[in-house]
């Protein structure tokens, strides 16, 4: 898929082509401005691409979007939220619309507060809440509906160190059950570590992808970090 | 001084969009000129009021010219411009001061309160003009051309104009400065946002009750009452205002006179500026900092998280309910969309009680013996009372950068349009209690008839919602930093209420031509039910044929 902006002039993705398997926790990564969450933009349906396809779970998501977005969740890089909502509300209202059961609600909502410790401010207007609440509270509206495939565009930003715990260990459980997360970081440690494959753009353009291994075979270094500064120089 | 100029020259880019707007004529010159289009419609479809209001001044100049005081419609128009500004100027210095989004990036830059503050100051007074121009302007072309003043009167009429809402400003400015120095609002900006608007409303009553206590055919005697003699509201205004009198002899005394009080009228105006430069450096951080909202936790028990997860509902009532859930808790739009619907019925209500209670008007109802006019009247209210609410013309605006997530959710946007059109209705149906409440104590209503009222009311609303809905679809204003820009600078809801007006007046036509031609009362309401329904279809057919196309293009 190719994505431009500026009637052609500038380039945001270029002819890139991907494939991510059932199962696999995917790692895209890129300098800043590189296409990421162009690309991601594109997957959720926010952007539409000028070329090519996206197909999710089988679905297109130009002919099909209901059914990927019924099989997908996504967490932007910057989660703005209804402030004047409270986390309960919000997370009623994403229940009701991807029409999760009450009893799998209860149970889900009740085990999300737990696991990143949002509990005690659910009740809350989120307007009150900071930066991590905020990003924690979409999270938790991501997973509600325990979706096929999991998005997220830098999720890692603005967690505290026990939530972003939390949140790499539920991406190897989710992906243990057969789905897929795809996610984009700057945080190369964690990309090495919890990533099955990864995916390197820059300038619009896929210049690399594979597992660890096969990046390693690529170029002569064995950290992910000179691999990534070599690739994008 | 440097920083200054550099920051006020920032801040009126940034809030009269002049960078984005220069950007549009260079790269996107379809996008410049409908923004300039519209600006134009709007501005020709006010032309109208702007037309009565100058016949009002020249009616007053004339009843003034007979007293030998001509000038006094010109104290009167700087009276009326310097009070207006000062109340809604000072509305909005509080939201510029306090509440401004980029207040926690200007803080932290190494720049003196009084820049920051200068910088805001120089963008309320530059929106102010906006109130000034349509008050004092024709107040000025009429007493200019009818005196026939020479240039030097323009020259100073320009001047006067410009310095105008400066010295109000500064005093609401100075007012606000102290009043969030020595109370702890700036943490509870809801409340005080609502505390204003509910002042504006008794204010707009209070306004309206006087305009029409003037009893008909004698607003002549009564605009003599007010400018003749030195105990008249006009002098003592103006000895309560100096700088409104200094203004009227700058712009209608002879030569000498009008340059002495020329220089007065300025040099007060300017000396203002280094009082709120003081106060500034004195009191806007202390008012400012530490007043971040930070609410107490309430958390919740088990039971309660339950009790709350256990309903489940449709998408399509998930989204009215969001809707309605975000309007009643946000006072700018609380008070836009349902606040109206108590001050429209108070206004027109008002006149009568001006004129001696309700009684007459009750009287009035009594007497109509057509009881098709009374329940057509009745269901004109609710559909009236739809064009009077922004709910529905904001709609896609009020979602703002929230939008990402309208687009990521499995409701299609058809379906999402339809919980906007449900939430529009539930607003709307606000209206029936006043019906209700109309029967209970002015003209009883049959059973069937008070159905048949609500019924012809929702058709009614059906075209005013539609169409709404479908002017905020083609352009939606979601790129604001202050939910009030999403309601009072959105084109869209002017718009979508000259088209949803225009088609209440369309059926109106309908049902005029099936009555003129002698029909049987239920074809009148049949008429006027079917012109509803085709006149709100088309719209309704737009909105789902391109719902998904302007989700797909809006936002990102």
């Amino acid at each position: 898929m190719s994505k431009s902006y500026n009637k052609g002039k500038v380039k945001a993705v270029d002819d890139l082509s991907l494939s991510v398997r059932p199962g696999e926790i995917f790692g895209f990564l890129g300098p800043n401005g590189a296409g990421k969450t162009t690309t991601i933009k594109m997957m959720v349906g926010l952007l539409k691409a000028d070329s090519g396809t996206i197909s999710i779970n089988g679905y297109s998501i130009e002919r099909e979007p209901i059914a990927v977005k019924q099989s997908i969740s996504y967490v932007p890089d910057n989660p703005e939220v209804y402030e004047k909502l409270t986390g309960i509300e919000y997370l009623n209202f994403l229940g009701d619309v991807y029409g999760v059961p009450a009893a799998a609600r209860r149970e889900r909502i009740a085990r999300f507060l737990d696991l990143f410790g949002l509990t005690g401010a659910v009740n809350n207007l989120i307007q009150s809440y900071s930066h991590g609440m905020r990003q924690k509270i979409v999270l938790i509206g991501a997973l509600l509906h325990e979706p096929q495939v999991f998005i997220l565009d830098e999720p890692m930003v603005g967690l505290d160190p026990k939530s972003s715990h939390s949140l790499k260990e539920y991406m190897k459980e989710h992906c243990a059950g057969g789905r897929t997360v795809f996610f984009s970081t700057h945080i190369l440690e964690v990309a090495e570590k919890l990533c099955h494959r990864i995916g390197i753009i820059h300038q619009g353009r896929l210049i690399a992808c594979g597992t660890m291994e096969e990046l390693r075979e690529q170029s002569r270094d064995k950290s992910l970090e000179n691999i990534f500064l070599e690739l994008t120089e | 001084m440097m920083h200054m100029w550099q920051l006020i020259k920032l801040q009126l880019k940034v809030s009269l969009g002049l960078s984005a707007l220069s950007w549009y004529r260079r790269h996107k010159d379809k996008r410049f000129f409908y923004g300039i289009g519209l600006v134009l419609l709007v501005v020709g479809s006010l032309s109208p009021m702007a037309w009565l209001y100058f016949r009002l001044i020249r009616t007053a100049y004339f009843t003034a010219l007979m007293l030998g005081q001509p000038e006094a419609v010109l104290t009167m128009s700087l009276l009326s411009s310097s009070f207006f500004v000062l109340f809604f100027g000072s509305i909005y210095v509080l939201s510029a001061f306090y509440f401004s989004r980029d207040l926690s990036f200007l803080i932290p830059l190494p720049l003196q309160p009084r820049v920051i503050l200068a910088a805001k100051f120089a963008v309320v007074l530059v929106n102010n003009y906006i109130i000034v121009a349509p008050l004092f302007l024709p107040a000025l072309a009429v007493f200019g051309l009818n005196q026939g003043m020479g240039p030097l009167y323009w020259l100073a009429g320009l001047a006067v104009f410009l310095f105008l809402p400066v010295t109000p400003l500064a005093v609401g400015s100075a007012a606000i400065l102290l009043l969030m120095r020595v109370t702890n609002f700036s943490g509870r900006r809801d409340a005080l946002r609502l505390l204003g608007l509910m002042l504006l409303m008794v204010i707009l009553v209070a306004f309206n009750y006087f305009v029409t206590s003037i009893p008909p055919g004698e607003e002549a005697d009564f605009i003599q009452g007010l400018i003749a003699g030195e105990r008249s509201l006009v002098n003592f205004l103006a000895r309560a205002f100096p700088p409104a009198a200094f203004a009227t002899r700058a712009l209608s005394a002879p030569l000498p006179a009008a340059a002495l009080n020329f220089l007065i009228f300025t040099a007060a105006s300017l000396a203002v500026l280094p009082v709120i430069s003081f106060l500034a450096d004195r009191l806007f951080y202390r008012g400012l900092i530490g007043g971040e909202e930070i609410s107490a936790r309430r958390s919740i028990s088990a039971r309660e998280l339950d009790r709350k997860l256990a309903r489940s509902s449709s998408p399509v009532w998930a989204i009215a309910m969001r809707e309605i859930k975000i309007l009643i808790r946000t006072p700018i739009y609380l008070f836009n969309s349902v606040g109206i619907l108590v001050i429209v019925p108070v206004l027109l209500l008002v006149p009568s009680l001006a004129r001696g209670g309700l009684a007459p008007l009750l009287q009035m109802f009594t007497n109509v013996e057509q009881r098709l006019f009374l329940n057509l009247g009745a269901a004109a209210f609710i559909g009236v009372m739809a064009l009077f609410t922004p709910g529905a013309s904001s709609s896609f605006s009020r979602e703002g950068k929230m939008f990402w997530l309208s687009k990521v959710i499995p409701v299609g946007p058809a379906q999402q349009i339809k919980g906007k059109i449900l939430s529009s209705y539930l607003l709307a149906f606000l209206a029936v209690p006043y019906i209700i409440l109309f029967t209970l104590f002015a003209v009883p209503f049959s059973l069937s008839e008070l159905l048949m009222v609500i019924l012809l009311g929702a058709a009614l609303s059906f075209p005013v919602i539609t169409l709404s809905l479908l002017a905020d679809l083609l352009r939606p204003y979601l790129d604001w930093d202050n939910p009030q820009k999403a309601i009072k600078q959105n084109l869209n809801v002017v718009l979508g209420m000259v088209a949803g007006g225009a088609a209440l007046y369309l059926v109106y036509l309908a049902g005029r031509l099936v009555y003129a031609g002698g029909a049987a009362d239920p074809f009148v309401y049949l008429a006027v039910l079917v012109a509803s329904l085709i006149l709100g279809a088309v719209p309704y057919a737009i909105l789902m044929k391109i719902a998904d196309a302007c989700y797909q293009k809006t936002g990102t």
